[in-house]
């Protein structure tokens, strides 16, 4: 890989992600992705559509199997238990326990139709986590207000605007108290005059100092929000760095020409 | 005439708005009309059919007897069906290649054997296994009946009603479980929840509501298959009547009275299954606004 950049931070990675492949079919989207995510940081990533960014964020959380390569959240391979030298794949029960360290917000909310959103929050806690009903719900009152939907609770995702229905799916990710929060897109699927209150909501939680990956076309939100912002372009990771150096003086043309753009 | 205050504009004149008028509906009500007439002057002066027998035998003893088996076999073997549907549905779908082919198998014999033959083979399977042993494997028996008394005429038809509509049921139930949006599965995932905690939690709940109507479809469908029982002599609905009428050879009012109480149990179920789409369609989906509808010769 032609592109090391020294992490701004000295903290040990959180996510450690090393030479994932992945490939549909015959149509290679990752080709070889080395990354390191520090703890309390927020990572996003850009690149032009197909660029497998999104794969790799669900490569993560193993919504999707890479081929060659792993991630580690927290010191455990996401996917597998080690036994000596061997990697050994988990089965369905724990591989979920694994997923409770990352948590995803997706592009179309994926909020679970039939529930409100006090109980789409709190279904995670109550379900997985096994808290007390009492206890979820008033974790899940709690986030509402934080996201500003206290007031919305008992609606259900159709009586909501996508902005309130990603605000609601923001705040169902961060009941299960993840160590990373996976948001894939997360203002793709919003009218223009929505994304302002998700990308508030979001800054919020950076400058709160919770660990995001974030997959996005929102430029000035990498520009103000990240840590680390990190190019990808055809299914390899172009370049990476802070937002003053990515976005401000790209030095691979690639990305220059993508910020050319998008801007 | 009144100009608007920019006086830009001029007002809209009144109109008023009419209704279409339909020349053709007047020719089907006409038809409508012969017909009917027909069809009331036929029955009301034929001689040979005994409507007041309709009458005599609706609730005779006999019948109610008949409708009390026709319920119990329709409901058992519902249910038998729908239990073993699930089954086959949720195997269908699972990641196993083994239970996917299965399952792929045993819908298609279910969907491929006439319910005749189902219900014969096991009326007489006792003439190819008498006895029914079960045993540990190279080891002791640990039970064993006789295979007609295990097998009498009811549980022939409840077993051979419940295979043939689990195919059917098993296909209605996976294509309820696949309307449900992958990306709320992929959520639910993502939350840590199991495969199995999803299907409760997640893909049931939302499946349910899909496939309340074409459930409700094959409920009326068996209740009607049901008759057939009555080649195995299970005394059903069809085959009380059948006994009435080969007594006193009026076969056409009996029918009449077997069709209406199959009529009246498929209309308590089509209630059943608007009450259930109401009670789902309020729980999860916003009330559809009502249509747009032109007032009749709206007038100013």
């Amino acid at each position: 890989m032609s592109t090391t950049v020294e992490n701004s931070t000295l903290a040990p990675a959180l996510v450690r992600v090393r030479d994932l492949h992945k490939s549909f079919g015959s149509l290679k989207v990752l080709e070889g992705i080395d990354l390191d995510v520090a703890a309390g940081s927020v990572t996003c990533i850009l690149g032009p559509s197909g660029s497998g960014k999104s794969t790799l964020l669900r490569c993560m959380n193993r919504l999707e199997t890479p081929e060659r390569g792993t991630v580690e959240v927290a010191d455990q391979y996401i996917g597998y238990s080690r036994e000596g030298d061997r990697l050994v794949e988990l089965s369905d029960k724990k591989l979920s326990r694994q997923r409770t360290s990352t948590a995803m917000v997706f592009q179309r909310f994926n909020l679970f139709a039939h529930m409100s959103a006090l109980q789409n929050v709190m279904e995670g806690p109550l379900h997985v986590l096994h808290r007390s009903k009492k206890e979820a719900s008033e974790q899940a009152h709690h986030l509402l207000e934080q996201v500003g939907l206290a007031e919305r609770a008992h609606h259900l995702p159709a009586q909501l605007s996508g902005g309130q229905q990603q605000r609601v799916a923001i705040a169902r990710a961060l009941a299960m108290d993840p160590q990373v929060v996976l948001f894939d897109e997360p203002t793709s699927a919003l009218d223009p005059e929505l994304v302002g209150d998700v990308l508030t909501v979001m800054t919020d939680l950076a400058s709160a100092g919770l660990t995001m990956i974030v997959v996005t076309h929102e430029i000035q939100f990498a520009r103000e929000a990240a840590d680390t912002v990190v190019f990808m372009d055809g299914g390899k990771l172009v370049e990476q760095g802070p937002p003053g150096e990515v976005l401000v003086a790209p030095r691979h043309e690639r990305t220059r020409e993508f910020l050319r753009r998008v801007l | 005439m009144r100009t608007a205050s920019t006086g830009m504009a001029e007002a809209a004149p009144t109109l008023t708005m009419h209704r279409r008028r339909r020349i053709s509906e007047y020719f089907y009500w006409a038809v409508l009309v012969v017909v009917l007439f027909t069809l009331v002057r036929f029955v009301s002066t034929n001689e040979n059919l005994r409507l007041d027998l309709v009458g005599d035998y609706l609730f005779s003893p006999v019948v109610l007897d008949g409708v009390k088996i026709t319920l119990f076999l329709t409901a058992v073997g519902m249910l038998g069906g729908t239990v073993l549907g699930l089954v086959l549905a949720i195997m269908r779908i699972s990641s196993s290649p083994v239970l996917r082919a299965v399952s792929a198998t045993a819908v298609y014999a279910s969907r491929s054997i006439p319910l005749l033959v189902q219900l014969l083979f096991w009326y007489f399977l006792a003439s190819i296994l008498p006895t029914i042993t079960v045993r540990v494997p190279f080891g002791p028996d640990i039970w064993s009946a006789n295979t007609n008394q295990l097998i009498g005429q009811i549980p022939a038809a409840l077993i051979a009603l419940s295979l043939f509509g689990a195919g059917y049921m098993a296909e209605i139930i996976r294509s309820g479980l696949m309307a449900v949006d992958r990306g709320q599965v992929e959520a639910a995932a993502s939350l840590g929840m199991t495969t199995s905690l999803i299907m409760r939690r997640v893909t049931l709940p939302q499946a349910t509501k899909i496939i309340i109507p074409p459930t409700i479809n094959q409920f009326v469908s068996i209740l009607k298959y049901s008759g057939i029982v009555m080649l195995i002599g299970v005394g059903d609905l069809m085959f009380q009547v059948s006994a009435v009428y080969g007594q006193n050879f009026q076969q056409i009012p009996l029918l009449i009275v077997a069709t209406l109480w199959y009529g009246v149990l498929t209309g308590v179920l089509t209630i059943v299954q608007h009450a259930l789409e109401k009670h789902f369609n309020g729980e999860w989906i916003l009330p559809r606004r009502s249509s747009l509808r032109l007032e009749e010769g709206a007038s100013s």
